[in-house]
């Protein structure tokens, strides 16, 4: 479990920040990167043996975890306390953005082709791979979730 | 600024980051070790129980031989019901995912965009075609070497799967689901595939449950999924995942298939 902590603690932050555009908010992105990174540590030496990426495949655990019947668990949570004790983390820091707010409420699987088209740059065909769906249901997805953010957002932004 | 670039913009945010406590790692390690456990353990029991079914053969005067594999062909009673998956609390990473949005394969349903139009009472869908048995010479129960020489076993995926292995399902030439192998070929499960009766992804619980007398609609509402069996094959059933809009994909799995839980 060493190289395994040794990974978590590098790789921690930008699965938190995976996990917060998959998700939506902060709680939801710590229990995911949580639920992941147990299911991957738990099979670390497979995993590093079969793969050469193992953020990659942090990644796509998320992904999968999110889209399926996950639901969060009562656990610790691994969000930072305020200075002054235990509390709620600072509040969403997109709040009211019109943009954030209509990509949360997408349908899980479209947030996430839109978080891995447009974070990630992957293809049709590597999100198609990713999802273990077809690249058709990956455009048509991609496609619903474009036209319900510009009808969400109206005017205020345009392009393709 | 097109979308587009509002959403690489969004996305690149500082504001993304999310602050961690300082003793995250241990906690994740530490949970790691536990599921780790509890894998152990689980695997353990399992071995304990094909142990006391063994015993069980012999002391009724049979040879633990006179069993036939347990994946090639599964013993169990078909399931001639719907009936509810089993789940926990650790269900494989990426287990096929059960979605809450609409799957539209492009260019192979007759429904465009439409949710309305999923009450149509035909199926007509243009699916390859998940038999009973398997899809184009994959069938459940084949070795890895076997079902490799099939030509439409893709590349495993190591991230996901804990009790089975994932492999990428290959529907003409691209990855359309995924091929669960334990010591055998245990489920086909894709988002392409159509059932002989015509049942896939796009098609509505009403055309399901014509098809499938043992689709229950309050199950497929509690559970958004309906196990049904699979005409022609007394040890495999179909696993149809369903959202609000109808079926989102399809499986074949053979009966007992110890990939999920």
């Amino acid at each position: 479990m060493e190289d395994f902590g040794e990974f978590v603690r590098q790789a921690l932050p930008g699965l938190l920040r995976y996990g917060h555009m998959l998700t939506g908010n902060q709680h939801d992105a710590a229990d995911l990167v949580q639920t992941a990174l147990e299911r991957i540590g738990a099979r670390w030496h497979v995993i590093v043996r079969k793969s050469g990426d193992p953020v990659a495949y942090t990644r796509k655990t998320m992904v999968n975890t999110h889209v399926s019947r996950w639901r969060r668990a009562k656990r610790e949570s691994l969000l930072a306390e305020l200075p002054d004790g235990p509390a709620e983390p600072a509040d969403d820091p997109f709040e009211n953005e019109p943009l954030w707010e209509a990509l949360r409420d997408l349908p899980p699987r479209q947030r996430a082709v839109v978080v891995m088209r447009y974070y990630e740059e992957k293809s049709e065909a590597e999100i198609a791979a990713v999802l273990g769906v077809s690249r058709g249901t990956v455009k048509s997805q991609a496609s619903k979730a474009m036209a319900t953010l510009r009808g969400r957002l109206g005017t205020s932004v345009g392009g393709a | 600024m097109a979308l587009d670039d509002e959403l690489r913009h969004l996305f690149a945010s500082d504001r993304m980051d999310v602050p961690v406590r300082p003793d995250a790692e241990h906690i994740i390690v530490a949970g790691a070790r536990r599921v780790r456990r509890r894998r152990i353990a689980a695997a353990a029991t399992g071995g304990a129980v094909v142990l006391i079914v063994i015993a069980g053969v012999v002391l009724a005067g049979g040879q633990p031989g006179d069993m036939p594999p347990a994946t090639r062909k599964p013993t169990t009673a078909p399931t001639t019901s719907a009936e509810l998956v089993k789940t926990s609390d650790e269900a494989p990473p990426a287990a096929p995912p059960v979605t809450s949005d609409e799957d539209e394969p492009e260019g192979t349903s007759p429904s465009t965009d439409s949710s309305e139009e999923t009450n149509t009472s035909t199926p007509g869908l243009a699916f390859p075609v998940l038999g009973p048995t398997g899809f184009r010479g994959l069938e459940l129960g084949q070795t890895l070497e076997e079902a490799q020489a099939t030509g439409v076993l893709g590349d495993e995926d190591p991230a996901i799967g804990r009790q089975c292995d994932y492999y990428h399902l290959m529907v003409d030439g691209q990855a359309a689901g995924w091929v669960l192998v334990s010591d055998t070929v245990q489920a086909i499960d894709s988002d392409a595939l159509q059932t002989p009766e015509g049942i896939g992804a796009g098609s509505t619980l009403d055309q399901a449950a014509a098809a499938y007398p043992d689709v229950g609609d309050q199950f497929v509402t509690q559970n958004g999924r309906a196990i049904v069996a699979a005409p022609g094959n007394d040890n495999a059933r179909y696993n149809l995942r369903f959202t609000d809009d109808g079926i989102s994909r399809i499986a074949l799995e053979a009966d007992g298939l110890p990939c999920y839980g």
